[in-house]
């Protein structure tokens, strides 16, 4: 399983940057995104984060407390975690 | 972008915020006030607020929350606005920049518990509602800013929502909805719809869904528009004004619909502006340009469209125009030696480059402003601590100059107006016993003057006591205790390195590092400053600074066999002189005698150590310069052979300081000619005492 990690500060630019790289992963199998370091995360990042879930592969996320809680406040939280966390 | 950049566009807008509250507190101050000015002054302090937010600077947020809270009310028109609470806000602003200048400088945050204690205690005396933002800070308000603030927000945050876990299933909307889309804009330049949402939280609303209808596949997202869009329940005592005030930071960046029957807005696309492109596809690290368009009534007082570009790309812009005007010199002086030099086309062109070089000047240009608004503070600072009454007027400050120049002007200026509130005007006592009013004046201007900038700060004070300043050169060996000086030369005295009258050192000013450095820092901006002072009616001391750094008038001359360049500014005659007008001394020197006085006269050939120099003043052509240190001198130079821009190059990036030269310059026939610095090179030649300008 290939896996991507994400940075500690999530912001717009590091979706942009990362978005290639995570589609192209998607189209290699299984993918795993390594959220566990991420600190801060912003509106760009967690829709690639969504939209990564409802793709056919469907990636894992690993969270972390900032992820966990951004995906509270946004009530995303069944769609990025439901098969790990519920 | 990084979020270094963003973060520095931040703390620009910071200043301009500050400057704008400061505006309008100062026009509250003089006792007018309209809603406009309040709105403007809350406007301000609430996008410090949503900056500080989304950077993570707890401190200045929390700090910037509980103004914003007073600010509120005062809009509401629920706490009137009064001298006392004027001047609790000015005193606000200033802890507002200390916040400002720690997050910039990582440094730690002020203490600000007094002031936060007062700013709740005026809000509570309003009798009005509290915004419903507020309370959720009460504990931040009464304690010390932790600086693990952004962490303290989260876990409480979580605290807060920890029973809306599964959110769709246990929603039960009361009060009112919301439905919020953010759209691009609302994440270009730093901005985070989710922090919005985040406040809004925290606020008391909670989200009911998500809107995913929307979201693209990942192959066909675009990351910098804003596809979901999320619904939020909103209880009843939230008013939904506070609700907007919330997303006033992003405008119409944000759809919203409010109501129970509201439907979510639609997904709005924004096409990148053609200067935004490289920050949508920043590939390029080195060519990213960040291009905002400022939305007049919400984002920025400042009307009309503006860009944000970075200063490299201005400076290569300026040197490219220097370089055409190299070129364009030496196009002409080609043409001029075949013979055809004065053709229309080249008048054309000489005058479409000198409008280039004045637009590219125009946008290097900033008003002054933006210095002279950091003096009210000052002024606070000051009256508070010496307990002087002191009334600030200030005129010109839209005149513009260059960036470089203003960046540099804050310090000798803020010197000058701590030195003339500490020496300069008196304490209310004696200013009555003078037959004064009890309040001192401070007059600050500045005007564009025959392509040069004047600033004058004029105190009402006690002027120079020149008796003093002379008896205190004396005793520091700065002068002859015989020596016969006017009195323009003992007020230069203050000038003198190390030079200082004060009884005792203040923490103001006194320091005897003073006025010297001031005028220092004046003459690395290419400036000089000249001091008038009338014992018992005060002091005015002008400072006179070219628009720019880069391009400047100067006489070409010809000294032996070199080319140099006599800055205009010094200029202030030239002339061939008679065998009348040459005085010899007996030391070999000369001296030029014009109009009744007797000029030494600097054989510039002989100091700069050129060749084939002129064996005598009558054969060459005397510039009369004015200086700082030793007033006027006439240079003696071969021949002057044109008066023309050029353009300076720095000698201290490219070689070395060279001692009687600032700078050089490309002549239009390639040539490289050196730029004379006039105040150091008659300084170096008068030596002091050896010729003192005679009347």
């Amino acid at each position: 399983m290939v896996t991507i990690s994400l940075p500690a500060h999530c912001d717009r630019a590091a979706a942009e940057a990362l978005l290639p790289e995570i589609v192209a992963a998607m189209g290699c199998g299984p993918l795993q995104i390594d959220a566990s370091s991420v600190t801060r995360l912003g509106q760009a990042m967690l829709q690639i984060l969504v939209s990564a879930r409802r793709s056919g592969a469907s990636a894992d996320i690993v969270p972390s407390p900032a992820l966990i809680e951004a995906a509270r406040l946004t009530s995303l939280y069944h769609v990025l975690f439901d098969e790990e966390a519920e | 972008m990084t979020s270094e950049e963003i973060q520095a566009i931040f703390f620009t807008e910071c200043e301009e915020a500050l400057a704008a509250v400061e505006s309008g507190l100062t026009f509250c101050a003089s006792g007018a006030q309209d809603a406009e000015t309040i709105n403007g002054i809350f406007r301000a302090v609430h996008s410090i607020k949503g900056g500080a937010g989304a950077f993570g600077f707890a401190a200045l947020q929390s700090f910037s929350h509980c103004l914003e809270a007073l600010l509120s009310d005062v809009r509401d028109e629920t706490l009137p606005v009064t001298g006392p609470l004027v001047e609790l806000l000015l005193r606000s602003l200033d802890m507002l920049s200390d916040h400002i200048d720690a997050a910039r400088e990582g440094s730690t945050a002020p203490d600000d518990v007094a002031m936060l204690v007062e700013l709740t205690g005026a809000q509570a005396g309003s009798g009005g509602a509290e915004i419903p933002l507020a309370e959720t800070l009460p504990a931040e308000a009464g304690t010390p800013p932790d600086d693990d603030g952004f962490d303290l927000d989260l876990d409480a945050l979580l605290d807060d929502i920890s029973g809306d876990l599964a959110p769709v299933a246990q929603a039960k909307p009361q009060g009112w909805q919301i439905m919020i889309r953010p759209h691009a804009g609302a994440m270009r330049n730093g901005g985070e719809p989710l922090l919005l949402l985040r406040e809004l939280a925290e606020a008391g609303a909670h989200c009911t869904g998500c809107d995913l209808s929307e979201l693209p596949a990942l192959e066909a997202l675009d990351p910098s528009q804003g596809y979901l869009g999320w619904t939020f329940a909103v209880p009843p005592e939230i008013a939904e004004a506070a609700v907007r005030d919330i997303f006033d930071f992003v405008g119409e960046d944000c759809g919203i619909a409010v109501g129970s029957d509201a439907v979510m807005p639609p997904v709005r696309i924004d096409l990148p502006a053609p200067t935004a492109l490289p920050a949508v596809a920043p590939a390029n690290a080195n060519d990213r340009v960040s291009a905002r368009m400022v939305d007049a009534p919400v984002a920025s007082p400042v009307p009309g469209q503006s860009i944000r570009i970075e200063l490299v790309k201005l400076d290569k812009l300026i040197d490219t125009v220097g370089e055409l005007i190299i070129a364009q010199a030496m196009l002409a002086q080609r043409l001029g030696n075949k013979g055809i030099g004065a053709n229309e086309e080249i008048n054309v062109l000489e005058g479409l480059t000198r409008s280039i070089q004045e637009g590219a000047m125009a946008i290097r240009a900033q008003p002054i402003g933006a210095v002279f608004s950091r003096v009210p503070r000052i002024l606070r600072e000051l009256t508070a601590s010496t307990g002087k009454q002191v009334r600030l007027e200030v005129s010109g400050e839209t005149t513009e100059l260059d960036k470089a120049v203003i960046e540099r002007l804050g310090e000798p200026l803020t010197h000058l107006i701590r030195n003339a509130i500490d020496h300069g005007i008196e304490s209310s006592e004696e200013r009555l016993a003078a037959g004064k009013s009890a309040e001192g004046t401070l007059l600050l201007s500045a005007e564009q003057r025959s392509g040069r900038i004047v600033i004058c700060l004029t105190d009402d004070g006690r002027g120079i006591d020149r008796a003093r300043v002379f008896a205190k050169a004396v005793e520091k060996g700065l002068v002859a205790p015989d020596a016969q000086l006017s009195s323009e030369e003992i007020n230069r005295l203050i000038f003198a390195p190390g030079f200082s009258t004060a009884q005792t050192v203040s923490n103001i000013s006194g320091r005897g590092v003073g006025m010297d450095v001031v005028r220092q820092n004046v003459k690395e901006l290419g400036g000089r400053i000249t001091v008038e002072s009338q014992e018992g009616a005060g002091t005015s001391f002008t400072l006179s600074l070219p628009l720019t750094l880069a391009i400047s008038d100067g006489m070409i001359v010809n000294i032996g066999d070199q080319t140099m360049v006599v800055p205009l500014a010094n200029v202030v005659e030239s002339l061939r002189p008679g065998p009348e007008d040459i005085q010899s001394l007996g030391s070999g020197s000369q001296m030029l005698s014009t109009r009744g006085k007797f000029i030494p006269i600097i054989p510039v050939c002989q100091i700069i150590g050129a060749s084939s120099c002129l064996a005598s003043a009558e054969h060459g052509v005397l510039i009369v310069v004015d200086t700082e240190a030793a007033g006027q001198a006439a240079l003696l130079v071969d021949a002057i052979c044109d008066q023309r821009q050029f353009v300076i190059k720095s000698l201290e990036t490219h070689y070395g300081a060279v001692e009687g030269v600032t700078g050089a310059t490309i002549l239009g026939d390639g040539r490289i000619a050196l730029i004379l610095d006039v105040d150091g090179l008659v300084a170096g030649a008068l030596a002091p005492g050896q010729l003192e300008e005679a009347a």
